[in-house]
């Protein structure tokens, strides 16, 4: 019984298998599903914005080539041929168009021959060993150099030159507006925008001091062969989108750290994550509370039928939530209520069989009473000392057998006696018929505490008698006559023993210790029809054995089975 | 109760871990900071920026490896605008940022302003340029990677009066880094008058409030002097070697160790031919560290790496070898290390780090020829 599984257990295995982890399988891969496109939409974005920010630095490139394309055409018309002309017409251009710091017309040698604003220093001086010249030179195209410092500035600044006619015009460009067009792009806390020039050194970036401090661009931050891509900043996920500026080789980049980027994912996460563990300690409540509301009533029942196996049929369990519950529980009263009716019936059945038993048994005992004192009345009647002892020994016989049924219907239970009782009024009946003085036979009854039924209380009672008679008639001849033995000093004693020797087996013991049996009377082969009785009795009747010990007085000993 | 629930809480908690591991979860061990100041904005800026990206490289290199003994570490860095306030404003950001160490600064005014700031604070700081005299022979925490200028003046001194028979020499200097320019001048005029010549005009001048490079040159010339001495950045030592140049005067330049980068070549041109400078660094160097680096630099930061970047990277190196030499990054173990280690393998040869934590190197002859430095020694002309 301890074994069997526990039906609570199995039913909360069953919620929790068919409820939680459903919960966790549909949470995870919507999750999942969910993580994936919102991932591919902000990398989307995230190029997108790069690409328009891209796109505004195209924009803003043309209008310096576009000017210098203008100065390369009035040097090469050369409708400025006075100097201070041409001086005035770069100061004009530097005016009009802020994002020239400083304007160069230089010859084929990298001299300067023209400078605005004007600085007579720059005058003369060469910028041959500069790298814009070389490539420039070299490309015939417009050039747009790397960020170096500005001798004029003092800051990091980049140039954009292009080849006339006999030299090279160069515009020193002011990296602060290229600044401009990232400022308008505008952030969380932890991310920026940028442009790296073609050696990956910032010349625009939301940090300004990025660009101040010429700082390069970091290989992992940069990757110009993949639109969007993730990447580690000292411990810091980030994610960036680059495009690319093909006239320059500049890069556009836009980064966001992971975690701000995917701010709504996570929060998403955080939603499903509290949700999967809210679901689940709601399905497991709900388990709870349903298995309670389950399996209470069916507890309730089982202690209720136990209740009524004790004999309680006070039934008053509860309604319950559901219908098939109410339905046992009201069934279950009626079936108490029916049993308990029973059982009242019965009982007064059982005690109307009771009261009956016991006036048959005292009408029994009242007939044989009647026949008893009949015999005795026509044995007082008769003048023959052997018909009278005849007479008198047949009353004893119906007396045993009567006080059996009286002690029968005394008795609580109608089916069995107490046999130390009976021993005590049996025998003292005895003595008082035989006229024996009990302190000269002293009796001595040792009987256990054992109640015997009708079958096994009468024979075993007849024995008694006749063996105790027998006793007091003849085990002690020298208290037959009282007169005659007055003063007599031993005494006599009788001894009735009846106790349990194992399990079902039961030993009657009648003893005494007077004469004992003449020498070779054997007792199983004797005219005596007391002793015809006992043997009777005892081997027919108790299905026992009889024992007859003489070694001390006289010692019978009856052995019989099937008591419980 | 208890018990019947005991199930279903084991499977939740065998979910809840499932869970947890698909989402995933880790926190790495904390990096180790190590600090940079040095002068990164403005006219000077080309020392310190070569020098932070030497130190950046190091630093990747390092951390690509795997870090130190599984700890990546993190480079903060502070531009001190070459401003001794503000160095000890940024160092000090530094220290309350809790790095184990500062590399810088570059220049050396701002190293001499701070080492007592250093001293006092206990925090190491391994200088890759600072060259002033006035902090050598100190038993402190100011460390360098870079010999003090005393043996570069000395040579120069000699090669100028010796060698190209030099007799009168102009000298101008920018007092912008006054520790480093007005120590180099002094010495240079003590050794070379000493050997016979005369210092004829000294000429300081303040870059940040500068007008005429054009007016000092003629001022320089003025006198007729036989060769002009300058101690400067490279900006302005190519500006007046252009100025020079365009006045058509073909006179020996000398400059200090401060200018010898690829921005003098770039902005000096062919006026830059010629000049002469003293330098640790190993012009033409062919060490195959040297060349892995200068590779590696130049992918990285699009050019090739001046002086400033290979001292700052081995000053980096020294610096991250000390520290994976023990757990124990106190400034005192580091500085323990550095001084008992002693001699150091760098991208240019052994090196030593004397018992002060003073750089002795060689100092080579250079001069620019055909845009490129070169050994003097390997100059045909």
């Amino acid at each position: 019984m301890g074994n069997r599984t526990s039906l609570k257990k199995v039913l909360m295995f069953h919620f929790v298998l068919f409820l939680l982890v459903p919960i966790f399988i549909i949470n995870f891969f919507t999750f999942r599903v969910l993580t994936k496109h919102w991932e591919e939409e902000i990398a989307g974005r995230n190029y997108l914005l790069a690409q328009t920010l891209a796109g505004e630095v195209e924009e803003f490139l043309s209008e310096p080539i576009h000017i210098l394309a203008q100065i390369q055409a009035v040097i090469s018309e050369g409708s400025l041929v006075n100097d201070r002309y041409l001086d005035d017409y770069l100061s004009l251009i530097l005016k009009n168009y802020q994002f020239f710091d400083m304007i160069q017309i230089l010859d084929k040698r990298g001299e300067v021959q023209y400078v605005a604003p004007f600085n007579r220093d720059y005058l003369g001086t060469t910028v041959m060993g500069q790298d814009f010249f070389k490539a420039t030179l070299a490309a015939g195209q417009p050039y747009w150099s790397q960020t170096f410092i500005s001798t004029h500035s003092g800051q990091p600044t980049l140039t954009v030159s292009m080849f006339v006619g006999q030299g090279v015009v160069v515009g020193y460009l002011n990296l602060g507006k290229l600044t401009n067009v990232i400022d308008r792009v505008k952030f969380g806390p932890g991310s920026f925008s940028g442009i790296a020039d073609q050696s990956g050194t910032y010349i625009a970036h939301t940090n300004k001091e990025n660009v101040s401090q010429r700082v390069s661009i970091r290989k992992q931050e940069f990757n110009g062969n993949r639109r969007t891509y993730r990447y580690n900043d000292q411990g810091r996920d980030m994610l960036a989108s680059t495009a690319m500026i093909e006239r320059t080789g500049w890069s556009v980049m836009v980064s966001q750290p992971y975690s701000e980027v995917f701010a709504p994912v996570n929060q998403a996460r955080t939603i499903f994550l509290a949700g999967t563990v809210f679901a689940w300690l709601a399905a497991i409540l709900i388990a709870l509370l349903t298995l309670n509301k389950v399996l209470r009533p069916v507890s309730e029942l089982a202690q209720k039928a136990k209740e009524i196996a004790g004999g309680n049929y006070d039934s008053n369990l509860q309604a319950n939530t559901y219908q098939e519950f109410s339905g046992l529980a009201q069934d279950f009263v009626t079936m108490s209520e029916a049993v308990k009716e029973r059982e009242k019936e019965i009982k007064s059945s059982l005690q109307e069989k009771d009261v009956l038993l016991r006036e048959v048994h005292h009408r029994v005992k009242n007939n044989m009473q009647v026949i008893s004192s009949l015999i005795r009345l026509q044995a007082g009647h008769s003048q023959d000392r052997i018909q009278k002892e005849l007479l008198e020994e047949s009353q004893h016989r119906i007396r045993s057998m009567f006080l059996v049924h009286e002690k029968l219907y005394q008795s609580p239970d109608l089916a069995k006696i107490d046999f130390r009782d009976y021993v005590h009024s049996l025998v003292n009946g005895l003595y008082r018929s035989y006229g024996a003085d009990p302190e000269k036979i002293s009796l001595k009854v040792d009987v256990a505490d054992i109640r015997l039924g009708l079958d096994n209380a009468i024979p075993c009672g007849l024995i008694v008698n006749e063996l105790v008679s027998n006793a007091l008639k003849y085990a002690f001849p020298q208290y037959a006559n009282l007169f005659e033995n007055a003063g007599h000093d031993q005494c006599g004693e009788i001894k009735v023993i009846l106790r349990s020797v194992s399990e079902g087996k039961i030993e009657l013991i009648v003893s005494d210790n007077g004469i004992g049996l003449p020498e070779g009377l054997d007792f199983k082969n004797t005219e005596s029809l007391g002793l015809q009785l006992v043997t009777t009795l005892a081997e027919d009747e108790l299905a026992g054995e009889i024992e007859v010990n003489r070694a001390e007085g006289l010692e019978y000993i009856i052995r019989f089975g099937g008591v419980s | 109760m208890n018990k019947k629930i005991k199930s279903p809480l084991i499977i939740l908690v065998i979910l809840v871990l499932i869970l947890s591991l698909a989402f995933g979860c880790s926190s790495p061990e904390q990096p180790i900071k190590i600090g940079f100041s040095g002068t990164l904005t403005g006219r000077l800026s080309e020392l310190g920026v070569s020098g932070r990206n030497g130190v950046i490289l190091a630093v990747e290199e390092v951390n690509n490896a795997g870090g130190i003994n599984g700890r990546t570490v993190e480079l903060l860095t502070k531009d001190d605008k070459n401003d001794s306030d503000v160095a000890m404003v940024v160092d000090r950001e530094l220290i309350n940022e809790e790095v184990v160490a500062i590399i810088g600064h570059m220049t050396s005014t701002p190293s001499a302003e701070v080492a007592p700031l250093m001293n006092k604070e206990q925090m190491l700081m391994i200088s890759p340029t600072a060259a002033t005299n006035s902090l050598t022979g100190l038993d402190d925490f100011f460390l360098r990677v870079f010999p003090a200028n005393k043996p570069e003046t000395d040579k120069l001194a000699e090669y100028a009066f010796k060698k190209l028979g030099v007799k009168r020499v102009v000298s101008a200097y920018d007092i912008s880094n006054p520790t480093f320019t007005r120590e180099w001048h002094n010495n240079f005029q003590t050794e070379f008058e000493a050997l016979g010549g005369e210092c004829v005009l000294k000429k300081p001048f303040d870059t940040r409030s500068v007008t005429s490079f054009l007016d000092i040159t003629q001022e320089l010339i003025s006198v007729q002097p036989d060769a002009v001495v300058i101690s400067a950045s490279a900006i302005d030592t190519a500006a007046i070697s252009q100025q020079l140049r365009k006045l058509n005067q073909d006179i020996p330049v000398i400059s200090s160790t401060w200018a010898m980068t690829d921005d003098f070549l770039q902005y000096s041109g062919p006026a830059g031919e010629g000049v002469v400078f003293a330098h640790p660094l190993k012009v033409g160097n062919q060490h195959e560290e040297y060349l892995t680096f200068a590779e590696a630099y130049t992918a990285r930061f699009g050019n090739q790496p001046s002086f400033s970047a290979t001292f700052g990277y081995e000053a980096a190196r020294i610096l991250m070898e000390a520290l994976a030499s023990s757990d124990n990054h106190s400034s005192q173990a580091l500085k323990d290390y550095i001084i008992e280690k002693h001699t150091f393998h760098g991208l240019q040869g052994d090196f030593v780090i004397d018992r002060f934590g003073d750089a002795v190197r060689d100092v080579f002859l250079i001069t620019v020829r055909e845009g490129q430095f070169i050994r003097v020694e390997q100059d045909g002309k």
